[in-house]
């Protein structure tokens, strides 16, 4: 059975006027890699703000690792919160000390290059941090988070800030650290990235918890193919698949109908297959169901 | 408790504002009290048209046992200089958010407040250390070295005053969060309490915290004009200047506990 690394019950936060979290319960279990996503002002931050100790709950609790809130706790976590955070008058290196410091690590100088050149940023080890461009700060901060080999990463929006270059790479050190057995808690805008790294993920609007639920039941059923098709007789191509029991409508989109059919179907074997019954189609593709658009549809 | 300290030296050492503060302070002291010997105060004559007369300040300031009380005195006045760097290494954590950093990589909110608390008693004791040094050169140089340690209590007593002034320091650098604001604000309300200090005839307003940390050592002027004792003995006064210490701490404390940084 899987270990609970982090369990939230109840957890809420509200600001003067605004309920910015309400009531969230859900389970991170060790090895997963846990999407958190939502519009913009759904409450991810400020409820990572909350579990890592930096912003106080109305009301709930949480407990990391089955320890409770014990500040010990984060020192076995890895997290960047919102924005990179260091001290401009410090280097890179001497920045990082003071995170290894606190997080108690040994082998100080080994840890700091070693995350250093896993980041990038080697060559700029004695600079300032002032003098660092946003994406320098952004990889410094993911640099931080893996001082020390932590068990767990908490990444909030961790490719905020960075070129195209630097996306695919922190992508792909992410999802290398997933495979080697870590967990890892991403909260994220880009649902392209998360489709691609995550296993699992729950889905916030205006400060409540939507759905949790593991990518692969959100993208869609892998048991069937799906193909996009378009013709100028829809309603002859209804009454077709809703005789047929083998096809059925997946959804519409856009004036075209997505299908549903048995795992294996070939594109040719469904032009053939309406061509027969004398319909012609001017438009056939197969079809992925995408996070964006399960997304889309669960927040509106 | 020394991983704090460390912790804390980290982020110091390259602090330019506080090295170049300390500087001008290791300067002024004693360069201010070199220069009062050249002061002369008019003194009035008993003849209308007879020259003016003058006088210098008496010897003893220069010489043991009394050194250290005045050179502590004058002192403890730029230690308002110091207590800026407090203020400004508080709020720079704030505004840098390195706080909220420090916090998330797994530093409790207790040790956040001992830790900044630790700086003020470290820089309490250099300053103090380096004002017993400036003294006892003075001593040295005009008169016996013989009873060079006399006196030398009010040292210690002046770290205890230079510690509430720099806590005091930290309980508004974490109360405003703004450096500007709370420099001022600072300066503004040592400067007021100091002076009701000295002009103030109710006896209660000795209590006060400020005036209480200011009295901790005699000011010379009080004593040369003829003021009034305190109404508690030294010791008393020590142990309420610790407490006020405590609960200025203690909130402190507070204020940084239920805040969301």
């Amino acid at each position: 059975m899987a270990e609970t690394v982090l369990e939230i019950k109840g957890l809420s936060k509200k600001y003067k006027k605004v309920q910015a979290v309400s009531n969230l319960s859900m389970k991170v279990e060790k090895q997963m890699i846990f999407g958190l996503l939502g519009p913009n002002g759904s409450g991810k931050t400020t409820s990572l703000g909350m579990v890592m100790g930096v912003i106080r709950p109305t009301e709930g609790e949480f407990s990391w690792f089955g320890n409770g809130q014990a500040d010990e706790n984060r020192k076995r976590i890895g997290a960047l919160l919102e924005t990179p955070n260091f001290y401009p008058y410090l280097t890179a290196v001497q920045n990082l000390e003071i995170s290894a410091k606190i997080k108690g690590i040994e082998n100080v100088a080994q840890e700091i290059e070693k995350v250093l050149k896993a980041v990038d940023l080697w060559e700029r080890k004695d600079s300032k941090f002032k003098t660092f461009s946003l994406g320098m700060k952004q990889r410094l901060a993911i640099g931080e988070t893996l001082l020390g080999d932590p068990e767990l990463l908490v990444l909030d929006e961790p490719t905020n800030g960075l070129d195209p270059q630097g996306i695919a790479e922190i992508r792909e050190l992410i999802i290398e650290i997933g495979k080697s057995g870590k967990t890892i808690i991403i909260a994220s805008h880009i649902l392209d990235e998360i489709q691609k790294i995550c296993t699992h993920c729950a889905i916030l609007k205006k400060g409540k918890l939507l759905q949790v639920s593991t990518i692969d039941e959100l993208i869609g059923n892998q048991d069937v193919s799906l193909v996009k098709v378009q013709t100028e007789n829809m309603d002859k191509l209804k009454a077709i698949i809703e005789s047929d029991d083998a096809i059925s409508i997946y959804k519409v989109d856009n004036g075209a109908l997505i299908l549903s059919c048995k795992s294996g179907t070939k594109s040719s074997e469904i032009n053939q297959y309406f061509f027969d019954k004398g319909i012609v189609l001017n438009g056939l593709d197969t079809f992925q169901e995408t996070l964006e658009n399960q997304f889309l549809e669960i927040v509106k | 408790m020394k991983k704090l300290i460390t912790l804390e030296w980290m982020k110091l050492r390259r602090l330019n504002t506080m090295k170049v503060i300390l500087l001008v302070y290791a300067a002024v002291v004693p360069l201010m009290y070199w220069a009062l010997s050249y002061i002369q105060i008019p003194i009035p004559t008993p003849i209308p048209d007879a020259s003016p007369a003058f006088i210098g300040l008496p010897d003893s300031i220069f010489q043991f046992p009394d050194v250290y009380n005045y050179v502590a005195w004058v002192a403890s006045f730029f230690n308002l200089m110091v207590g800026v760097i407090i203020i400004v290494f508080t709020t720079n954590e704030l505004k840098y958010k390195t706080q909220r950093q420090n916090v998330i990589d797994g530093l409790s909110k207790v040790e956040i407040i001992l830790a900044k608390f630790l700086v003020v008693v470290f820089l309490a004791l250099a300053v103090s250390l380096y004002t017993f040094l400036v003294s006892f050169i003075f001593g040295a140089l005009n008169g016996s070295v013989g009873d060079m340690f006399d006196g030398v209590e009010i040292i210690g007593v002046y770290f205890i005053s230079t510690i509430g002034y720099f806590v005091f320091a930290f309980f508004f650098a974490n109360l405003v969060r703004l450096p500007a604001l709370a420099i001022v604000l600072y300066l503004v309300s040592t400067t007021v309490e100091g002076i009701v200090g000295l002009v103030a005839t109710s006896t209660y307003v000795q209590f006060f915290p400020l005036t209480m940390f200011s009295n901790l050592v005699p000011s010379p002027i009080s004593k040369l004009m003829g003021a009034p004792d305190f109404m508690w003995g030294q010791g008393g006064r020590v142990a309420l200047v610790l407490l006020y210490i405590s609960i200025l701490v203690f909130i402190s404390y507070r204020v940084i506990k239920r805040r969301d940084i």
